[in-house]
C-alpha cells in the first residue's frame, strides 16, 4: 500500500492512475451502451427494464457501482492536479505559438472536453439516474429515458456531449496505453484499431438513440 | 538579404524582459543562424550596446547548447536541425524573425537567450551512468546484443540533451529526454545492473526539478533535432511501472 501512495506522488504514477481509471470507465461505457441499445427493441422496454433491474439489484454490480463513482472521482481529481502542475511548469508562454503543426489540438484541449463530460454527467445523473434511484415516487425507467431522449433540446445536448466524449476518447484511449508503456511499434496498430471502436463507435452508438427518438420518430 | 529580428532581451534572471527589434542587413544566405547573430552582435558592440547573449559551443549540431526558439519552434523551422546548423537560406529576404529563449520553469533565464539547463545534469547524475569494472577493455564481441536493440539504443543515445523537447512541450515535460536516456541503457546488457534504481531515481529527479507531466501531445517528437520519438517515452513508462511493481 505504501508503494502505491508513494507512486501517486510521482508524475508517472499519477498518469498511470488517470489511465487506469479512464480504461475502467471505458468498460463501463461498453456495458452502458449494451443496455441502452435494448431501447431500440419493440418490446415496450421489457428487456431494458429487466437489465436495469439486474444492474440495480445484484450486489456485485452494486460494489462495482461504488468503484465506478470512485473511478470517476479519481480520474477527475488527478487530471486536474496534473493539469495545474503542467501549467505551473510552463509558467511563461511564447510570443509566437509553436503549436500548429507540432501537436494536435485534441491533445491540447483534453481537460476542456473532460470538464464538458462532467457537466453532462451531472445533468444526466440528475435527469435520469437520481430520479430512478432516489426519487420519491416510483419511476418507469423506460418511459422516463424515452421521454428525455425524445425531447429535441435534450436530444441535442446528449448528441453534442457524445461528440465531446468522442474527442476526449480520441486522445485519451491511446494515451492510456502510452502511459502503460504498451504503445510500441508492434502493438500500436492494434491499439489504434481498438481505439476507433472507443472514440467513434461508442459515442456514435449512444448518440444514435436520441437521434432515433427525437428526430426519426422513435417506435411509432 | 535583409531581415528584421525581434529578440527577447533580459538583463538577468530577475529582471523584466522585453522584445527589441533589430535590422540586420546584407546577411549571406549561407550564414548559419548563429553567424547572423554574431554579425549583429559585432554591430551592437561597435554601437556601444550590450550584445545579445546566447549559448553555443560546437556549432556542428552535437553539443546541444544552442538553445533558442525561432518563430515559435525550438531550433527553428527545419526538422532535424539545431540552431547552429540552420542556415539563413531557410528564411526569405525581408522576413521578421522572432527569437525567444526556451520557456520552462525548470530552465530559468540567465540572460537574453541563455537559459540554465543544469536541471538536466542533475537528472543525469541521478541515474545516467553504468558501473563498469576498470582494467582492460573487454572484448567488444564478448556480449552478444541483437541488432534491433543495438540500433534502438544507438538512436536513443543520439539525444544531445538540448532541451528542445521541454521548450516545445506545453507542459514543459522532460520525458522525451529522460526516455531517451533510459532507453540508451535499458536496451543494453551493461545497463541492467542499475536498471531499477536508475528509472526510479531519474524520474524522482525529473519531478523534483519541476518538469511537467507528459500528456502525449507529441510536440517534443516534432521538434527534436535528433529524431528521438515517443516510443522512448513508452519504454520509460514501462520501465518505471515494472520497477514500481518489482
Ligand atoms: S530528446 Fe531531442 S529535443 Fe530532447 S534533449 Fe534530446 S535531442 Fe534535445
Ligand atoms: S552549438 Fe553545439 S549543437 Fe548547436
Amino acid at each position: 500500500m505504501q508503494w502505491f501512495i508513494k507512486a501517486l506522488s510521482t508524475s508517472i504514477g499519477k498518469k498511470l492512475l488517470v489511465g487506469l481509471t479512464g480504461l475502467f470507465l471505458c468498460i463501463f461505457l461498453v456495458v452502458h451502451l449494451y443496455i441502452n441499445l435494448h431501447l431500440l427493441k419493440t418490446d415496450g422496454g421489457e428487456e431494458f427494464k429487466a437489465l436495469a433491474h439486474f444492474m440495480g439489484n445484484t450486489w456485485a454490480i452494486k460494489v462495482m457501482e461504488i468503484g465506478l463513482f470512485l473511478g470517476i472521482l479519481l480520474h477527475i481529481i488527478y487530471s486536474i492536479l496534473i493539469t495545474l502542475q503542467n501549467r505551473s511548469a510552463k509558467a511563461v508562454g511564447y510570443a509566437k505559438s509553436p503549436n500548429p503543426g507540432t501537436s494536435s489540438w485534441v491533445s491540447r484541449t483534453m481537460i476542456f472536453w473532460g470538464l464538458l463530460i462532467l457537466v453532462f454527467l451531472v445533468i444526466h445523473l440528475q435527469g435520469i439516474y437520481f430520479k430512478y434511484k432516489f426519487g420519491s415516487e416510483p419511476v418507469d425507467l423506460y418511459v422516463l429515458t424515452v421521454q428525455v431522449m425524445s425531447d429535441p433540446v435534450w436530444a441535442i445536448v446528449y448528441i453534442l456531449s457524445m461528440v465531446g466524449l468522442g474527442i476526449h476518447l480520441y486522445h485519451g484511449f491511446q494515451s492510456a496505453f502510452q502511459t502503460f508503456g504498451w504503445n510500441t511499434p508492434k502493438y500500436k496498430p492494434l491499439i489504434n484499431l481498438v481505439a476507433v471502436v472507443f472514440w467513434l463507435g461508442i459515442p456514435a452508438g449512444f448518440a444514435f438513440l436520441p437521434v432515433f427518438f427525437a428526430f426519426l420518430g422513435g417506435h411509432q | 538579404m535583409n531581415i528584421s529580428l525581434k529578440v527577447w532581451r533580459q538583463r538577468n534572471k530577475s529582471a523584466d524582459g522585453e522584445f527589441k527589434t533589430y535590422k540586420v542587413e546584407e546577411v549571406s544566405p549561407d550564414m548559419s543562424f548563429l553567424e547572423m547573430l554574431d554579425m549583429l552582435n559585432e554591430l551592437l558592440v561597435k554601437r556601444g550596446e550590450d550584445p545579445i547573449a546566447f549559448d553555443h559551443d560546437c556549432r556542428e549540431g552535437i553539443c546541444g547548447t544552442c538553445s533558442m526558439v525561432i518563430n515559435g519552434r525550438p531550433h527553428g523551422p527545419i526538422k532535424g536541425v539545431t540552431t547552429c546548423q540552420l542556415h539563413m537560406r531557410s528564411f526569405s529576404n525581408g522576413d521578421t524573425i522572432v527569437v525567444e529563449p526556451f520557456r520552462a520553469r525548470s530552465f530559468p533565464i540567465v540572460k537574453d537567450l541563455v537559459v540554465d539547463r543544469s536541471s538536466f545534469e542533475r537528472i543525469m547524475i541521478a541515474g545516467g551512468y553504468v558501473s563498469v569494472r576498470t582494467g582492460n577493455a573487454p572484448d567488444a564481441n564478448a556480449i552478444p546484443i541483437n541488432k534491433h536493440d543495438a540500433d534502438e539504443a544507438f538512436n536513443a543515445a543520439a539525444c544531445i540533451g538540448c532541451g528542445a523537447c521541454v521548450a516545445s512541450c506545453k507542459n514543459s515535460s522532460a520525458m522525451l529526454f529522460v526516455g531517451a536516456k533510459i532507453s540508451q541503457y535499458a536496451l543494453l546488457p551493461q545497463g541492467q545492473v542499475e536498471a531499477k534504481e536508475r528509472v526510479l531515481n531519474m524520474v524522482a529527479a525529473m519531478d523534483a526539478e519541476g518538469f511537467g507531466n507528459c500528456s502525449n501531445t507529441g510536440a517534443c517528437e516534432a521538434t527534436c533535432p535528433k529524431g528521438i520519438n515517443l516510443t522512448h517515452i513508452a519504454r520509460l513508462n514501462r520501465q518505471y511501472t515494472t520497477a514500481l511493481l518489482s
